[in-house]
């Protein structure tokens, strides 16, 4: 496990990508501060880690899109799979790489507030809260990513699918609160739903009984619901949609919260989506 | 060893591999022929872990490479057909890589590289990147990458392709001398190849393992079968005589003109001498005979040629099954064909001078 750690970082720093991630974060967030703090005399950082999670969701498909998607296209997996390493350890090695890159501008913009504190009032728990939201947000994308460079052996592919995620994510809040909260809109939507997880799963096993049955069941389950409580589904589809969204976990950081609920979501969607990229790699296995 | 029983891959619809059961024995060569799309690399990828089977199970020294998948990869090296190297490393840092995740301790890794690299002939190129270096030098890298941690089972899928001439002869001589200490298992289409380093072979074809002993078994089991022959004499006669020997099945007159005749004989054992005698006795001159020894070539066109699966897929499937067993009890070689082995010759022999032409030209090499 170590050694498949070290060689990854050994890639991220033996070509451009580790170094292209590492200065664009600090790049931009060098940017915000020279604007919103020096130039405005204002020491409220938090504001400013509002926007950087933006550049975030932009960069990290930088770290993430070759990180599985590469071994596939090069056929570098196959002599991962003959080493005497089990798939999770080499996964979770892969993603302990990543998140050690993300934490060099991490640590390095955890200097900012105590520099800035001799300049202004820095209110350090508010701020080093919210830093470690960002932090977590910025581990929970990287897991993401991964998971998604699992599922195809195309680095551009791999890219512009999980930008394409990143995206929603982001932007699943603004969505959510625009949504139509009538009950027979949210069935149709979650009809949909159901649809695309069953073409899901039929991706995954290739089997039309198991995605059939799987879509089945659950349509009948909502339709049931339907008929016996509509009201259920008032709004519920939006409900959905702002619950995915990773992004407004962390909004209530900024204000000075520190929202244990959120952390856990944080560590549950890392950890559903390590275990999620742990069982793409397996299942190549067996196609 | 290794221990491969029923294994059947199924890729969909598919069946790639059509159960294959065999033994792999410790401190041998063995190789692993077949055509294109026979499920070789499928098999090996099984073998390894790459890849799941469908039915069947792989024991390496006894441990199955899914259920104890950790001290079954101990035991192995593996090469697949594409050399899983990492192009943005240099060669000594991917063994070194390769040897950390094989748990070789730090103190051996170093002299251990060093005579791995010296061994596969890299040392001069150890510091440059893998994305750099020619086909042939990343081909070395991978049998390398095998090689290092030292295991037990070394298993080489197409070791030799994109290899020039020379670079042939030395990774054969590489493996020759792997042979030594560990079990070789490496596949291959170029028959030469085989001949000239295995001890053992398993010819596999349309997912079915279709012969398995020693190369000099499966051709002397053929040598002698087939005889032909150049009389001086008439065509009756000689033929009449022929024909009271006993073990004689078929003749077949060739040519036959200026009271020279030429005769194909199929027979069930040697009967050279038989036939001397029949001949001298009518006073027919025999000048020229010669016994039909079989090469590697011809045993492996003979068995892979679809024709002749087909004919085994139409008898029970179970014989053949027994058969593959038989081969595992005893070593004993059960010829799936007896005769007719030159009468589908025509279209193989371009493949045969193809063949030979390779061999002359490594022999130039030489």
């Amino acid at each position: 496990m170590l050694a498949v750690y070290q060689k990854e970082l050994k890639s991220y720093f033996g070509n451009v990508f580790g170094y292209l991630y590492i200065s664009i974060l600090l790049l931009f967030m060098g940017i915000f501060v020279t604007v919103n703090q020096v130039n405005s005399l204002n020491s409220d950082l938090t504001e400013t880690f509002g926007t950087f999670g933006f550049v975030l969701i932009l960069a990290t498909p930088l770290l993430t899109m070759r990180i599985i998607a590469e071994e596939r296209q090069k056929k570098t997996d196959q002599l991962l799979y003959s080493l005497p390493i089990s798939v999770s350890s080499i996964v979770i090695a892969k993603y302990l790489a990543m998140l050690t890159v993300f934490t060099v501008p991490m640590a390095v913009i955890s200097i900012y507030p105590y520099i800035l504190s001799h300049f202004g009032f820095i209110d350090a728990p508010v701020t080093y809260g919210a830093l470690l939201a960002l932090y977590l947000l910025g581990a929970s994308l990287l897991a993401i990513g991964m998971f998604v460079s699992a599922l195809t052996e195309n680095q551009i592919v791999s890219a512009i699918l999980s930008f394409l995620v990143m995206l929603i994510i982001y932007f699943s809040d603004a969505i959510a609160s625009n949504l139509p909260t009538e009950p027979k809109v949210s069935f149709i939507a979650i009809t949909a739903l159901v649809l695309i997880l069953g073409l899901i799963v039929q991706v995954m096993v290739k089997n039309y009984i198991v995605s059939l049955s799987v879509m089945a069941v659950f349509e009948v389950v909502l339709a049931v619901l339907f008929k016996k409580n509509p009201a259920l589904f008032e709004g519920l589809f939006a409900k959905i949609v702002s619950w995915l969204s990773v992004s407004s976990r962390w909004v209530v950081f900024r204000y000075g919260v520190f929202d244990l609920t959120s952390v856990v979501y944080f560590l549950s969607v890392i950890f559903l989506f390590v275990f999620l990229s742990v069982q793409a790699v397996e299942k190549r296995r067996w196609s | 060893m290794i221990e491969v029983q029923n294994l059947v891959k199924k890729y969909g619809q598919k069946t790639a591999v059509k159960g294959i059961s065999f033994k792999v024995d410790s401190g041998k060569i063995y190789g692993f022929l077949g055509p294109n799309g026979a499920g070789k690399s499928t098999t090996m990828n099984i073998m390894t872990g790459c890849l799941s089977s469908t039915e069947g199970k792989v024991l390496i020294n006894g441990h199955d490479i899914f259920e104890e998948p950790k001290k079954a990869k101990k035991c192995i090296g593996y090469l697949p057909e594409i050399p899983p190297v990492y192009t943005d490393m240099t060669p000594y840092e991917y063994l070194s890589f390769v040897g950390k995740a094989r748990g070789v301790k730090k103190s051996e890794l170093v002299k251990q590289l060093k005579d791995i690299m010296e061994l596969t002939g890299i040392t001069g190129v150890a510091n440059r990147l893998i994305g750099n270096l020619s086909k042939g030098y990343r081909q070395r890298v991978g049998i390398a990458q095998a090689i290092v941690g030292y295991p037990e089972i070394i298993i080489l899928d197409e070791p030799m392709v994109g290899l020039d001439p020379k670079q042939i002869i030395e990774i054969r001589e590489l493996i020759r001398s792997l042979g030594e200490n560990h079990t070789v298992f490496f596949s291959s289409h170029i028959l030469s190849e085989v001949n000239a380093i295995c001890d053992y072979v398993m010819i596999i074809a349309d997912g079915k393992l279709v012969a398995s002993d020693t190369p000099e078994n499966l051709s002397r089991r053929l040598k002698g079968n087939s005889i032909e022959l150049t009389v001086k004499g008439n065509e009756k006669a000689v033929v009449a005589a022929l024909n009271k020997i006993k073990g004689v099945e078929a003749i077949e007159v060739i040519s036959s003109d200026n009271g020279q005749v030429v005769l194909k004989i199929h027979a069930e054992n040697d009967i050279r001498s038989e036939i001397f005698f029949a001949l001298s006795e009518i006073k027919a001159s025999i000048l020229g005979m010669t016994a039909s020894s079989f090469s590697l070539e011809d045993i492996f066109l003979k068995l892979t040629d679809k024709d002749s699966l087909e004919e085994d897929d139409s008898d029970d499937e179970d014989d053949a099954d027994e058969e593959d067993e038989d081969d595992d009890d005893d070593g004993e070689y059960t010829p799936m064909f007896t005769s007719d082995i030159e009468e589908n010759g025509g279209n193989d022999e371009e493949d045969n001078d193809d063949e030979e032409d390779k061999k002359e030209k490594k022999g130039d090499e030489e």
